[in-house]
């Protein structure tokens, strides 16, 4: 089976065929276990197992004992650490349902799997979370994960999840979660990581990935263009090089745009909020869905000053802004159909909260 | 895969819906797009209750291309006629994408009518699901000449011919280019024309013309962007929305109404259209009604 026809049949398959996969091995997937036929079974399979079946000690088995995990609002590394996190999010949501949307991936040097993985989340807040006390609402919410995988463990995670659309169905307000979480300090691990990522963002300085495979290349210059043209240039008359007439796009916050016109006022007044901001594109990868189809996986960053386009926020004008972000595009016909967009707004807002970023030197 | 919808209501037949629903199957409804089986066995019992209060479920009209197929139903009793449009994406059985988009005033009303004594509030239904967040942002709804707008021809899926995307371009001119004009030669055979279940161009109804001017005179800054075209030989489903500023006590809002419209071809000219509109999640998410 080709990657082509894996990325299809992740998308059609029922749950008893994605525990169970009756496809043949395609990948070597060395140092794997021999039971996962390729990366995307890997992945959907032990998210399956740690999540709904709820045995999150199989994170022991998944997880590095030293495993990186970034989040625009904390930082962890050790399997531990992981572990103790997906208890208590397991307590605080206890039917939180991880649904495989897709899974884009490539295999880097050295045997090394990069994924980046979609999900949707079902769940009810029957328990104190990271935003306050329980509600007992129930919110859906995306999250997506990249992770580098190799030897049958993730080694390094990145987790982007769109928090702000998830407080909504709460009932929670953007300013109570962000204040509850700005109330615990910052490690100095993760204020020097942000502050560095800021830094590096600024100065236009990208994550130095992996070259993609020859057929691929033009998907990268795709994505790095739109970066550059959309976000650094705020050349708003070229979403159309870029998107369908009518590419459906979804970001953070419930914020849903149709078409040029929407899509552009959309990115308009969210960049207004950093007006100086610069994005550079951190990774990509790509996996085809059919002959006229690709999807494309981008995790990015942004940093500027911040402008707050809420006059309740105006305390915080000029202060540094950055957001760690990732995007899923489905392309048709060399353009964006549809485009998923995450970060977490809960973070960013406790960060300004926090004043962290800090300006190097500062 | 209409028939396990109309299982469900005619039939009350749970199980070959179940059965075709994925892990990863989404359900829109009420403007809240639904996952899971918690979620869907929700929808699907609430559905079972809705059809006890109507007599006939009744497919009117319905298209298909690829793995795309949708279809106008009528819910009918002896004094109500309520329509509503689903929409499927499937393959070998199995539903990916379930959208559907209820005349909900309608169904409300009826519904409350048959609620014990006392029980008034004609445009609620307790068990409507609350749509999903949403935030809108201000955009510039001009067509500017050198600006891309989406047109019939981008968008349309399925096998039609060059006649059948012309009668469709100039309806979308009608509709979102505020054609006045263009009304007649393309409504001058229609035998049925609904909005949300009131049947337009009746006597002492609104004519088709005045329905378009309530759209543009009540939705200022109006902006109407096609999602979706969906056509085969006899029948096009049009997904589109308008974003729009309305009027309120609190001065504008700005909005976002979804609409689908179903319509029916016979000798290349509409015979049968049916917009739905879903008026109790307009107003759970906008907190006022539709104007119209």
């Amino acid at each position: 089976m080709s990657e082509t026809s894996i990325a299809k049949t992740v998308y059609w398959q029922p749950l008893h065929d994605m525990l169970d996969p009756a496809r043949s091995k395609t990948q070597t997937l060395a140092g794997f276990d021999e039971e996962f036929v390729d990366l995307a079974d890997y992945i959907l399979r032990i998210t399956h197992r740690i999540w709904e079946q709820k045995n999150i000690g199989a994170c022991y088995d998944y997880y590095a004992d030293y495993c990186p995990v970034h989040t625009l609002g904390s930082y962890a590394d050790s399997v531990d650490v992981v572990v103790q996190n997906t208890l208590k999010t397991i307590a605080a949501f206890p039917d939180r349902s991880l649904i495989g949307e897709d899974v884009i991936y490539r295999k880097e040097a050295s045997e090394v799997y990069y994924s980046s993985h979609r999900i949707t989340s079902i769940m009810t807040n029957k328990g104190q979370s990271e935003f306050g006390p329980a509600t007992g609402k129930t919110g859906r919410v995306t999250t997506i994960a990249d992770c580098m995988c190799k030897d049958n463990k993730i080694f390094y995670e990145w987790l982007m999840r769109d928090n702000s659309f998830l407080i909504a169905q709460l009932g929670i307000s953007l300013d109570d979660a962000a204040a509850y979480q700005a109330k615990f300090p910052a490690s100095s691990t993760f204020t020097q990581w942000i502050t560095e990522e800021y830094a590096r963002t600024l100065a236009n300085d990208a994550s130095r990935w992996e070259a993609l495979p020859e057929q691929d290349k033009q998907w990268g210059d795709f994505a790095k263009s739109w970066a550059d043209q959309i976000f650094n240039k705020r050349m708003f008359n070229k979403l159309s090089d870029f998107y369908k007439p009518n590419a459906s796009v979804q970001w953070p916050g419930g914020r849903q745009a149709t078409g040029n016109a929407a899509i552009g006022g959309m990115l308009i007044k969210w960049l207004a909020s950093c007006p100086d901001a610069n994005m550079v594109v951190d990774h990509i990868c790509v996996t085809h869905y059919d002959d006229n189809r690709v999807n494309i996986a981008l995790r990015w960053g942004l940093a500027g000053h911040y402008n707050a386009t809420q006059s309740k926020y105006a305390q915080f004008n000029q202060q540094p802004h950055y957001i760690l972000g990732a995007s899923h595009f489905e392309i048709e016909d060399g353009v964006i159909a549809k485009e998923f967009t995450v970060f977490d707004e809960v973070a960013a807002l406790a960060n300004l909260m926090r004043k962290l970023p800090q300006e190097m030197g500062a | 895969m209409l028939h396990t919808i109309h299982q469900l209501l005619g039939k009350k037949d749970t199980k070959t819906l179940s059965r075709a629903l994925l892990h990863s199957s989404r359900w829109l409804l009420g403007e809240r797009l639904h996952y899971g089986p918690i979620q869907q066995r929700g929808l699907m019992a609430n559905w079972l209750d809705i059809t006890t209060r109507y007599e006939t479920v009744e497919l009117c009209a319905k298209v298909q291309s690829g793995d795309v197929e949708a279809g106008v139903f009528c819910l009918s009793s002896a004094s109500t006629n309520t329509y509503f449009i689903a929409q499927c994406e499937h393959r070998n059985g199995a539903i990916k994408q379930l959208l559907q988009w209820v005349d909900s005033a309608s169904l409300a009303a009826h519904y409350n009518t048959k609620e014990a004594s006392g029980y008034d509030n004609s445009m609620s239904l307790p068990f409507w699901p609350e749509p999903d967040p949403l935030q809108l942002s201000e955009f510039d709804p001009q067509l500017h000449l050198q600006t891309t707008h989406a047109g019939i021809c981008d968008v349309i899926e399925g096998d039609a011919s060059d006649a059948r995307k012309g009668m469709l371009s100039d309806w979308w001119q009608i509709w979102q280019g505020f054609d006045v004009a263009g009304i007649e030669s393309v409504y001058e055979t229609i035998d049925h024309f609904s909005v949300n279940s009131a049947v337009v161009k009746e006597s002492a109804s609104p004519s088709i013309v005045s329905w378009l001017a309530q759209l543009e005179g009540k939705l200022h800054r109006r902006y109407s962007q096609l999602e979706q075209v969906v056509t085969d030989e006899n029948s096009a489903l049009v997904r589109w929305r308008i974003d729009a500023d309305i009027k309120s006590e609190n001065g504008l809002i700005r909005v976002r109404i979804p609409i689908a419209s179903m319509l029916t071809f016979a000798q290349n000219k509409i015979e049968r259209e049916y917009w739905v509109i879903d008026a109790l999640a307009f107003e759970k998410r906008f907190a006022i009604p539709l104007p119209f």
